[in-house]
């Protein structure tokens, strides 16, 4: 249906295009500048009108202590203008520096690039488990073995309902401290992932799934799947070769979605299974406002969700066929 | 000298004692055993008595080498022992920071990483003489020369270096180097917290190589740092693991601490954060760790009567977790109320019902630890709602409104207790609900506990928009949280004395106890401080806070610091094979 009145061009000139394609890329850069900006500025503003003098804070006991008070002052920069603090760090973040954490006295560019390793293994180990996991329960129960869909839906139900952080302690009590199976004290060994892996995987998986037999369902009903079929086509080969690949299309930007939002629910694993990682000190700079290391973390996860989501772009228009035409007027 | 108390996993069938008790049989012990291994056993979740030196049975001959993993709850920010701010790191840090001095028990200062120590001029000057044979982790001797160039880094807030200055270094005038191993110090005035800060690690010396290390090395800290401890840092992770290695040549330590055995037994030492209680004890029955730091009151039965573990616990030092009245604002700075708050409910029960007996009653505004606790304090305020009702009607909250609450000229009386979230734990929340459900069902007053993030929490108490402030202060010494809590009138020593007593008469005791090296002053002193802010129902101490471990049966040679109540590390600890 979609194909009709699409005409190939095959005439037309690869210059044209060309320029299409390197508009297209500035004008997704500088969407991306903009929204990295747009994020670091509300995450100045929202720190900066919570409570709290961060000199007090940082000196604790000693906060009546002039000379303390004045070194900490001059050591981070606050005697600054709040609008001047902000400048000086947009302009530093070209380089690299993001300044140092408050708290944890690194510097924050450190703290991220090695706090990011644990939760990138997490989070990309939990993104191939929700969409292996999505298109085998899309596939199966698009299929026609009776009491496998209802029997998954409630399962979706389940896990799409439930707190991310009770389906971690719940995997938790039964296969760490029940069963034994899953240790969640030994960082090192690959079977410290397998628990919070599956408290990520799970719930996403399931909504990948919800996503994809909803698209497996709708191409059936189009005529070009009982043309396969009147072809001799079986049901699953329609499935496979059909359906799915329609299916898919509307999965990919929510794939990119959903891993731009895996920071998010690394917070709370990593919490719940004490793991290190981003979320970790997440948690922990909100609470004792480590103003550098929010700010740092605020632009690693609005970068991490702009790549996830322009590559998911890109992947889809790579893969849809409309996106490599161009409509005649 | 008896100070340390070990225990060991053999499930003998000590005694358990009261805590009074217990604190006699110290003494008792204290004079006639010099330095035998006494044993007491977490077998009836009573604190546990170091009574009697039953452990013949469980006397199996330590084992050197092993490795440990230990469960805590604590998030640690950094390893560098004058920039870490967490009471709780105290007993991991010490592992590879020890101090020059040890404060026991009985209140008296031992010698650590130090040879010995003298005062003169009633302690104003102080001498330090070091031992000849210590060494830092790198190489380097620990010389006076060293210690000197410590003790300015972290006493001049010009280096940059520290963002605190210890409460102990206040009166500090200056350092001078009498000889390689001597070290003078002059104060303005006697402080006797100037020689806990000697016995804190704070003052662990670091070698003289390692504060030429970058600053965003030296500050969070790591295997650069070089210490003069029976353990190396072999890698840290902030807030999720610190990992030791022994350190061979490791010898001095005050003999009360080492029984014999210097250095330590275990090759590797792992603490990894576990900040959910039922993930430490749940990774403790699966054997996942061998120790799990601060056990849950409901946890407490599952390795308490399981023979295969051991549960321990010991009151901690300095000052129990108390509710501070702010006598400086209606309604507290009516003193009927003050007391009507305190009879207004059945705190015993209120504790039991919430701890069910996992924590104690405290009743004295010390923690119940020798030597300043005051025991004839027991019971000084029992339940009496009929008379906390008279008092209130007295007192003019005799009007009721809707709720039931008592308001007086259309004021409603309402005390609230503004607090920070991080520093809500012990199911403080849930204990502050019960007593807010008492109160107000009891004698109309509305009690309410606000957590707040640190910054909101900090401003509320700037503008002293509350009532009441709850808080426990641990340490080795009450010195330091008498000045914190009570001593308003100079913010630069009561940073959170939040009830606003500006009570000179109060002041003059806490100055007179600090600025003295004199002991059996120092005792009388602090009764009679303690006398003084309960006749002026000042404070509700409520429970004794407390360092509750469980371990597998298989770990011995946990050695108490008997000054604070927390372990001396995990130097005395070791593994059957």
């Amino acid at each position: 249906m979609e194909l009709v009145g699409i005409v190939v061009d095959k005439s037309a000139d690869s210059r044209r295009r060309f320029g299409l394609r390197t508009r297209m890329i500035v004008a997704r850069v500088a969407q991306a500048v903009f929204v990295l900006w747009a994020a670091i500025t509300v995450t100045f503003l929202a720190i900066h009108a919570m409570p709290g003098d961060v000199v007090s804070l940082l000196l604790g006991e000693n906060r009546n202590d002039d000379v303390l008070r004045a070194s900490i002052i001059e050591r981070w920069g606050l005697d600054q203008p709040v609008w001047s603090q902000y400048f000086i760090y947009l302009m530093r973040i070209p380089s690299g520096d993001l300044g140092t954490s408050y708290t944890l006295r690194k510097p924050v560019s450190e703290l991220i690039a090695e706090m990011m390793v644990p939760t990138f293994q997490l989070a990309a180990t939990a993104l191939v488990v929700a969409v292996v996991l999505g298109f085998l329960i899309a596939y199966a129960t698009t299929g026609r073995i009776p009491g496998l869909r209802p029997a998954t839906n409630v399962l979706e139900l389940i896990f799409l309902s439930a707190p991310p952080f009770w389906i971690g302690i719940v995997l938790l009590a039964v296969f760490s401290f029940n069963l034994g199976w899953f240790s969640v004290v030994d960082l090192s060994s690959w079977q410290s992932l397998v628990l919070p892996v599956t408290a990520i995987g799970l719930p996403m998986g399931f909504y990948m799934a919800q996503v994809l037999r909803d698209g497996i369902d709708r191409a059936l009903e189009k005529p070009f799947s009982l043309t396969a079929r009147s072809r001799g086509l079986s049901w699953a080969g329609v499935r496979r070769h059909h359906a799915l690949r329609h299916a898919s299309l509307p999965a990919i930007p929510l794939i990119g979605l959903v891993a731009g939002g895996l920071l998010g629910g690394a917070v709370i694993t990593e919490t719940v299974f004490a793991r290190p990682g981003l979320g970790q000190i997440a948690v922990n700079a909100v609470l004792v406002k480590d103003i550098p290391l929010i700010l740092g973390i605020a632009l690693v996860s609005t970068f991490a969700y702009i790549v996830a989501s322009t590559t998911a772009d890109l992947v889809g228009v790579l893969t849809d066929p409309r996106f490599n035409t161009e409509q005649k007027g | 000298m008896k100070t340390t108390t070990r225990w060991s996993g053999a499930r003998s069938g000590a005694a358990t004692a009261s805590p009074v008790n217990r604190w006699l049989s110290i003494a008792a012990v204290g004079a006639m055993a010099s330095a035998l291994l006494l044993t007491g056993c977490g077998t009836g979740g009573e604190p546990v008595a170091p009574a009697s030196p039953t452990d013949s049975s469980a006397a199996s001959t330590p084992v050197e080498g092993g490795e440990l993993v230990w469960g805590i709850e604590t998030k640690l920010e950094t390893v560098n022992p004058h920039r870490n701010g967490q009471d709780k790191a105290n007993p991991i840090l010490v592992n590879a920071f020890p101090p020059y001095l040890y404060r026991n028990g009985e209140g008296n200062f031992e010698p650590w990483v130090a040879a010995g120590y003298e005062t003169a001029d009633g302690g104003k000057t102080v001498t330090l003489k070091l031992r000849d044979n210590v060494t830092f982790s790198d190489g380097a001797k620990l010389d006076a020369e060293a210690a000197k160039l410590n003790i300015d880094k972290v006493s001049s807030p010009d280096a940059g270096y520290i963002t605190s200055v210890d409460g102990g270094l206040r009166f500090l005038k200056s350092v001078e180097v009498l000889d390689p191993l001597t070290l003078k110090f002059e104060l303005d005035q006697p402080d006797i917290e100037f020689l806990l800060f000697l016995a804190s690690r704070e003052s662990s010396p670091l070698s003289p190589a390692t504060f030429d290390l970058p600053q965003t090395t030296l500050e969070p800290g790591g295997p650069e740092l070089a210490g003069v401890g029976a353990f190396t840092i072999e890698s840290f992770t902030p807030g999720t693991e610190l990992v030791f290695k022994k350190r061979a040549e490791y010898s001095w330590v005050p003999e009360s601490i080492a029984q014999g055995h210097p250095g330590a037994y275990l090759d590797k030492v792992t603490y990894r954060t576990l900040a959910e209680g039922s993930t430490r004890s749940g990774a403790l029955q699966q054997g996942q760790v061998d120790v799990a730091s601060d056990i849950q009151p409901l946890d407490v039965s599952l390795f308490k009567d399981d023979p295969n573990f051991q549960y321990v616990r010991n009151y901690v030092g300095g000052l129990p977790y108390s509710y501070y009245l702010n006598v400086s604002k209606e309604p507290f700075d009516d003193i009927r109320v003050r007391e009507a708050f305190i009879l207004g409910a059945d705190y015993p029960a209120i504790l039991q019902s919430i701890y069910q007996g996992a924590y104690d009653r405290a009743w004295a505004p010390f923690s119940n630890v020798p030597p300043f606790v005051d025991t004839a304090l027991d019971g000084w305020a029992k339940v009496n709602v009929d008379r906390a009702n008279q008092l209130l009607d007295e007192a003019g909250w005799t009007e009721r409104n809707a709720d039931g609450i008592r308001t007086k000229n259309g004021k409603p009386l309402l005390v609230r207790d503004p607090t920070g979230s991080t520093y809500i734990r012990e199911s403080r929340d849930q204990l502050a609900v019960a007593v807010a459900a008492a109160l107000k069902q009891n004698v109309g007053i509305e009690f309410v506990f606000e957590p707040l993030d640190s910054g909101t929490e900090m401003e509320r108490a700037d503008a002293n928009d509350l009532e009441l402030f709850d808080n426990s202060y641990g340490g080795a010494d009450p010195v330091v949280g008498v000045d914190l809590l009570y001593y308003s009138t100079d913010p630069g020593r009561g940073f959170i004395a939040r009830g606003n007593y500006q009570d000179k008469t109060l002041e003059a005791l806490i100055d007179k106890a600090r600025f003295t090296d004199d002991l059996e002053t120092r005792i009388q002193t602090y009764l009679e401080f303690q006398q003084y802010v309960t006749e002026k129902f000042y404070v509700l101490p409520l429970y004794q806070t407390q360092d509750a471990f469980a371990a597998k049966a298989s770990v011995h040679g946990f050695t108490q610091d008997t000054g604070t109540g927390q372990l001396v590390g995990a130097t005395t600890v070791w593994v059957e094979s």
